[in-house]
């Protein structure tokens, strides 16, 4: 067989594998977008895989009796407080753990770390009590601070890789040519860190995009409800309405994925960045 | 001098608190039901007149019905006490126990209510002191479709489980739709528990006995678990289900016979008004017929910052009409007696068999264990575990209900 013509049948068969697989993980979204646009009743034999009929009164009907759009920008508010938060407190602690080694840092670092290993189910009272103290409970702010106290271990270690790649001579050289230590961090380090720090970024944002567990417990009124509280409200104790509880997944889910679409590129550079150090 | 200024001042404070009294609190109301359809529109109508009538406000927090317990728990760890809340009959012993609940008699005998009680509250009393007041209580029984029945040929409503068998049978062969669905999601193990219940108890048995003896694998409950094991294997019965993907497929005309309450009816009535004339509530075809009686209850916590203005708003909930609103708007059994119009229950003769059927064949409170009502969230979970095995056929009905016997005995010897 002429080896170019081996090589595109492998091609083809790989491109066809791709292609099964990925329908595989679109399918729940493909049909949790028909289910919210289906006009008959889900129960069907055969399933219909195209809608019969289509409507978006699910998606008016959500806006009109469901305060969708208020639990969307507060979503907004808390995941991007919690990117911001954590991008900004990493970057300085990596750095920090990376550059000034003293006795205590590899300690420290692992310290780090080993509050990743504490489930959240364990600490919630406490953080209770003390976000309440603060008057912290029932706020915006209050759960970015506890989303991002909760992805910070991952962020600082992960940055803290792309730091020690970066040679620390590329620092002494620009310190040589004028800048400060700090100035050499930011105008020097920051830039050759950046596919890192994109993946901070993402990781935090979606982390504050879709966590759960301490926007139930410490957001109280339905004015403060982020999407992933809201969302389960459309289930009630005996019933669930599924068109209109798909329809507020297909909202939860299209800015997720719009921004994970944008920061791709980065997001795959960065983590294959991350594991080759050594 | 100083006693001059003292006493203006305690006089100052006086005038401030009945000033605040005057203007009301505002009332941390915690519940599931806010915006459950009907249900969230009754709390707030009588809600609204409330605050109307008293000058207090109420803060009603929807708090969704799967996280419900978990949340309110912290929040009362964590020192957030709500004034009044809804509280599943699960959540009472263990909060009892803890004696986080504030004792209710006094509330009651002011708000003149205890007299038209259902006698369900004495679920909520512990050594004779009431910590609960009954929100709703109605029977899981039988809810068919006399519609599909009679499409498949069947004229008389099942009484015995060899006739359900034969009623399924002749569905899912003449209608193509189920003739009977229950809840086998294993990931939701309250609704597969309480069918096993359901089922248990229609034969006889029991999991356990009040003084806690294990009897999972009495012959009884071996028989009861083959027959719903039957219904899968065979197909009679949609494998997978949770209870409100169940209750869909009732809703939808897809299958007969539903083990349910009368929140179905709710439900119908809702999404379905023109079903109602073919939809029934009937007694459970099992050899004893029992019916499992759910529900939930008001209490007040026992650190409530506004004891006296939630037993009003308590009481308010509780007076006649509303209860009586409960039961007509509603279609379920209030936590008090109520006395409906003459012509609801001409359009409902459905609500006399309910009452008759709770009255008949009582088969208990709640969905805990008998002899294990504070831990039976680990009781349940792992006689769903049980039933698991058992429903996927990685153990036979005896084999996995002798294990079951084993594990828990096992366990209760730890308690």
């Amino acid at each position: 067989m002429n080896p170019s013509y081996k090589e595109k049948i492998v091609s083809a068969f790989w491109f066809i594998v791709t292609l099964v697989l990925a329908a595989i993980v679109f399918f729940p979204y493909y049909w949790m977008f028909v289910s919210s646009v289906e006009t008959e009743s889900m129960f069907s034999w055969p399933p219909h895989l195209v809608p019969s009929g289509f409507t978006l009164e699910s998606y008016w009907t959500i806006f009109e009796e469901r305060a969708i759009g208020r639990w969307f920008i507060n979503t907004v508010i808390v995941a991007g407080s919690t990117s911001l938060f954590s991008t900004i407190i990493a970057i300085n602690a990596a750095y920090a753990l990376s550059r000034f080694k003293t006795k205590t840092t590899s300690v420290f670092t692992v310290l780090i770390l080993f509050s990743q290993l504490l489930p959240a189910a364990l600490i919630v009272v406490p953080l209770f009590v003390i976000f309440q103290q603060l008057g912290l409970y029932n706020s915006l702010f209050g759960l970015a601070i506890a989303d991002t106290a909760f992805i910070l271990p991952v962020a600082i270690w992960l940055l803290k890789g792309f730091f020690d790649q970066i040679p620390v001579e590329i620092e002494q050289q620009a310190m040589i040519d004028g800048c400060t230590q700090l100035g050499a961090f930011y105008r020097v380090v920051l830039p050759l860190a950046l596919p890192g720090l994109v993946v901070v970024v993402a990781m935090s944002f979606i982390s504050g995009w879709d966590e759960f567990f301490l926007a139930r417990t410490l957001i109280a009124s339905q004015d403060n409800w982020v999407l992933s509280v809201g969302l389960t409200s459309f289930r009630g104790e005996y019933t669930l309405d599924w068109s209109q509880m798909m329809a507020a997944a297909v909202i939860f889910t299209i800015p997720a994925l719009i921004f994970f679409l944008f920061v791709q590129r980065y997001l795959v550079a960065g983590l294959s960045a991350g594991a080759v150090k050594g | 001098m100083k006693t001059l200024v003292l006493s203006a001042t305690a006089a100052a404070l006086l005038l401030g608190s009945v000033s605040a009294h005057a203007q009301g609190v505002t009332l941390n109301v915690p519940s599931w039901m806010w915006e459950e359809g009907q249900v969230g529109e009754w709390f707030k109508r009588n809600t609204a007149e409330f605050e109307t009538a008293s000058g207090n406000t109420v803060s009603g927090t929807q708090i969704p019905s799967a996280d419900f317990e978990k949340v309110v728990v912290t929040q009362i760890a964590g020192g957030a006490v709500p004034d009044l809340m809804t509280a599943f009959t699960s959540m009472l012993p263990p909060m009892i126990s803890a004696g986080t609940l504030a004792p209710l008699d006094q509330c009651i005998a002011d708000g003149g209510f205890g007299d038209r009680l259902l006698k369900s509250v004495d679920f909520a009393k512990v050594d004779g002191v009431t910590y609960g007041v009954p929100l709703t209580m109605s029977p899981w029984s039988v809810v068919v479709n006399r519609k599909l029945l009679a499409e498949a040929g069947i004229e008389e409503m099942p009484r015995t489980v060899e006739e359900l068998y034969a009623a399924s049978l002749a569905v899912k062969e003449k209608t193509g739709a189920y003739g009977y669905a229950f809840p086998n999601d294993m990931a939701a193990p309250l609704h597969v528990y309480i069918n096993s219940m359901q089922w248990v108890l229609g034969f006889g048995s029991d999991w356990s006995q009040p003084d806690g003896t294990i009897t999972a694998n009495d012959p009884r409950n071996i028989e009861a678990i083959g027959w719903v094991k039957r219904f899968l294997d065979e197909g009679l019965a949609p494998v997978g289900l949770g209870a409100i993907q169940a209750r869909d497929l009732f809703v939808d005309g897809k299958v007969a016979i539903m083990f349910e309450g009368p929140w179905l009816m709710t439900q119908i009535r809702g999404q379905k008004p023109e079903m109602m004339a073919d939809i029934d509530f009937e007694v459970v075809p099992t050899p004893t017929h029992a019916a499992v009686t759910g529900g939930a209850f008001f209490v007040i916590p026992a650190k409530a910052a506004n004891p006296e203005q939630a037993c009003e708003l308590l009481t308010a909930y509780m007076g006649e009409e509303p209860q009586r609103r409960w039961l007509e708007d509603l279609l379920q059994i209030p936590g008090t007696t109520a006395e409906p119009s003459a012509e609801f229950l001409k359009e409902n003769a459905w609500v006399g068999n309910m009452a008759t059927i709770a009255a008949q064949y009582p088969g208990g409170i709640g969905y805990a264990p008998p002899g294990y009502l504070i831990d039976a969230g680990e009781f349940r979970q792992m006689v769903v575990d049980a039933l698991s095995e058992i429903y996927s056929g990685r153990a036979s009905v005896e084999d996995g209900l002798n294990a079951l016997q084993s594990r828990l005995e096992n366990w209760s010897a730890t308690l």
